[in-house]
């Protein structure tokens, strides 16, 4: 029982850094934000942290919810 | 003497200002045409094509991922889907699926995602996979606009 619960958990965390991994590459190739390449990799990995930081905060916040 | 001009005299030593440069508006019409039927071919055609791998792999992955997760493809060929008044957030969600393009009707016709696997953990998942990737590909279309127009290197 635990065990698929954390598989779930993780399989789900997975899912969640794909689409943010995914989503940050585009935004990152056509950002008006950045103009050198090395500016956009650091726009993409601050996009993808973004994207996992609140995820992880969001679910958080949702484990005190019953 | 006074200058004769506002405009601020040449320095030999400065490095020449690059302008952009904008494309005709049938091509600016092409290209953005481009865009939106294959991820990343607008990019490729504006001669951009590290951003043209990069849109195209990333939106092409969302889209296979999406389907390997059980997302559901609407039908853009159901005029009941299309234009019918109940289900309206279906309809949001086929709105931001046909921004994949043209591989959006093709999946559907070829019977990718037609089912509605709702009992699948990751049903969710997959359907907003292929959503994020088409609403993804409008942003690009933007993208692709704003260069051949010549407002962005």
């Amino acid at each position: 029982m635990v065990a698929d619960r954390r598989g779930t958990e993780t399989m789900h965390f997975l899912v969640m850094t794909a689409f943010a991994a995914l989503t940050s590459t585009v935004l990152a190739a056509i950002t008006n934000e950045a103009e050198t390449t090395h500016e956009r990799c650091l726009y993409g990995l601050r996009t993808f942290g973004a994207f996992v930081g609140v995820g992880l905060v969001i679910s958080w916040l949702f484990y005190f919810i019953p | 003497m006074m200058p004769t001009s506002d405009a601020p005299p040449l320095d030999p030593k400065q490095p020449p200002v690059a302008t952009l440069a904008s494309v005709s508006l049938p091509r600016q019409v092409v290209v953005c045409l481009a865009a939106w039927l294959v991820p990343g071919l607008g990019h490729g055609l504006l001669g951009r094509y590290g951003r043209a791998v990069l849109i195209g792999g990333s939106i092409y992955t969302m889209v296979v991922l999406g389907l390997l997760m059980r997302g559901h493809l609407y039908s853009p060929f159901d005029p009941d889907e299309l234009l019918g008044l109940r289900d309206v957030l279906s309809k949001v969600c086929l709105l931001g699926q046909m921004g994949i393009g043209v591989l959006q009707p093709i999946l559907r016709a070829l019977g990718f995602g037609v089912s509605f696997e709702f009992k699948a953990a990751t049903y969710e998942y997959g359907t907003y996979f292929l959503v994020v990737a088409g609403l993804l590909n409008y942003l690009v279309m933007f993208d692709v606009f704003d260069i051949a127009k010549g407002r962005k290197a």
